[in-house]
């Protein structure tokens, strides 16, 4: 065990290689957070996402000799549940979404009017069926890139394909997601246009 | 990775990236920021504390298991036949031989997959090496017994049974939850191959509110009493709580002189380490409080009440209660 500080994630791993029993565990608690956000985002479905964390997670533990240093720990544990998550809907495709790719023939939902576009739980809802109308790769492009904040460079790296790919993939999904979002996009509108009251504008942040 | 996506994935990803706008494409900039606004606006989702305890297991009892698995982790050719490679989508699924079991697609079949709480989720915890280990570690205490007693008549049947399980196994010992407490033994009691284990008596016992720190200080002292036996360091039984496990393992569950006992189910046991922190508990009692089937659960200094249901995302906590000045007199009664 350090002595100092928390050790850093490397110095877990190396530990868990020498036979520490608890370092991986403390490993897996420090970035689950994160880890169960990638899986579950990606998956859709609670049970699932946590089926495929485990997995990832016992063979993170079994591959740990594996990791050759060359990105951070953390990539490497996001590129193996990444990778475990699309396993995990592969085995499941009889879930998957037919659609041609055609986003003209998207039933495009109904703007909620009179729904207060602030409404976070409303939006969590929308945003999280949106995100099953587009494919599995997509959809982990955006969820790293765009939900969970990381870099187009480091996505790429965790996704193991090149940044122009990740690029690709986002765009093309945000432009899926588009006839699904809309409506957040018209209540924002129509908030816009209602007269300010108490002092608080509706004004939209811009995204990346 | 893209190569290996099923047809209905497919989409021109990996196809001329190279300087492709995709930005720019029908749909205005601004709309699509809005959608990442939309995107980014989602709070990050929080990890139950069931899936939490169910993963932490299943990593505990692959490191449980890494002795017997000792050369494959860190060794890539080995690793590598577990699964193909680092950067195969396919990968992190493939080594998962000894993990705990999936669910059948035909059980997921049946039940809507939004329909189970995460505390409802299948007993995967214990899974079957870790349960297999334990009935072997039982049946060889039991079998250490017979030998014992044939070679000696006087002693007690605790006794006897904690010197035979000495003897089956130089590696077998459980860790002492009132030693742990004085912070010179590891805090989990452990099988040999590591999984953390204890017994659930069936006392039968009716705690009540106003008596219940007697009677579950009476309880452990029975158990500590009965746990006594000629030299508990030397047979590696340096606990009340895993004597009482020897014990009932080595004498049958029929005559285990604490009252019949059990194997914890996994809800259980999460409920357990959840209370205690991973702490062994000197005691788990299902009897009665307040008229009531519950748990009492305790360590050297405290004791929880809980209802039959207790699970570690739900403890169904009816009440605990601080057992000032027990753990000295469990410390004391060790060092007997």
């Amino acid at each position: 065990m350090a002595t100092g500080g928390e050790p850093t994630d490397v110095e877990l791993l190396r530990m868990h290689l020498a036979g520490d029993e608890d370092a991986f565990g403390t490993l897996f608690r420090r970035h689950s957070g994160r880890l169960w956000a990638v899986a579950l985002r990606i998956v859709c479905d609670p049970d699932d996402a946590a089926d495929a964390l485990q997995d990832a997670m016992i063979s993170a533990f079994r591959r740990a000799g594996d990791f050759r240093g060359d990105s951070a720990v953390t990539t490497w544990l996001h590129r193996i549940v990444v990778n475990a998550s699309l396993d995990s809907l592969r085995r499941r495709k009889t879930r998957a979404v037919a659609w041609s790719g055609d986003p003209d023939e998207l039933p495009v939902p109904e703007p909620r009017r009179g729904v207060s576009g602030a409404d976070n739980a409303d939006t969590r809802l929308d945003v999280e069926a949106a995100l099953q109308m587009i494919t599995p790769p997509q959809r982990a492009a955006l969820v790293l890139v765009d939900m969970l904040g990381y870099s187009v460079a480091e996505a790429a790296k965790i996704l193991d394909v090149s940044e122009g790919t990740v690029k690709s993939r986002c765009a093309r999904g945000r432009t899926r997601l588009l006839p699904y979002l809309s409506h957040l996009r018209a209540n924002s509108a129509a908030k816009r246009n209602q007269p300010v009251a108490d002092g608080v504008s509706s004004e939209q942040g811009g995204g990346a | 990775m893209t190569e290996q996506w099923p047809p209905e994935w497919g989409d021109p990803d990996t196809e001329d990236v190279e300087n492709h706008d995709v930005e720019s494409q029908d749909p205005g900039i601004g709309d699509l920021a809005e959608v990442t606004s939309a995107l980014a606006s989602i709070p990050m989702p929080a990890l139950p504390d069931a899936f939490e305890a169910r993963i932490s297991a299943a990593i505990a009892a692959e490191a449980g298991q890494r002795p017997r698995l000792s050369g494959t982790v860190g060794e890539s050719a080995t690793a590598r036949s577990l699964s193909a490679d680092e950067s195969s989508p396919a990968g992190a699924g493939g080594g998962t031989a000894t993990a705990p079991p999936r669910r059948s697609r035909r059980e997921r079949a049946r039940r809507p997959a939004h329909s189970r709480p995460p505390g409802q989720r299948r007993h995967r915890i214990l899974s079957a090496p870790v349960l297999g280990t334990m009935v072997v570690c039982l049946l060889f205490a039991g079998f250490g017994f017979v030998l014992s007693r044939g070679a000696s008549q006087s002693s007690s049947s605790s006794s006897e049974a904690s010197g035979a399980f000495s003897g089956s196994s130089d590696r077998s010992s459980f860790a002492a939850p009132a030693a742990g407490a004085a912070g010179s033994a590891p805090k989990t009691a452990r099988l040999p191959d590591g999984a953390t284990t204890f017994l659930v008596t069936h006392s039968g016992t009716s705690y009540q509110s106003a008596t219940l720190a007697g009677q579950v200080r009476a309880r452990l002292a029975t158990i500590n009493t009965s746990a006594r036996t000629p030299g508990p360091s030397e047979s590696g039984l340096a606990t009340p709580a895993a004597s009482a496990v020897a014990s009932a393992a080595a004498s049958g569950a029929s005559s285990f002189t604490l009252g019949t006992s059990s194997v914890p189910s996994s809800a259980l046991k999460g409920c357990v380490d959840s209370l205690t922190h991973d702490v062994a508990p000197s005691l788990v009692d299902r009897a009665s409080y307040a008229g009531k089937a519950a748990y009492i659960i305790a360590v050297p200094s405290k004791a929880w009440v809980v209802g039959l249901g207790c699970t570690a995302a739900n403890p169904e906590l009816i009440t605990t209660i601080a057992l000032t000045g027990l753990s000295g007199n469990l410390c004391a009664l060790g060092s007997v």
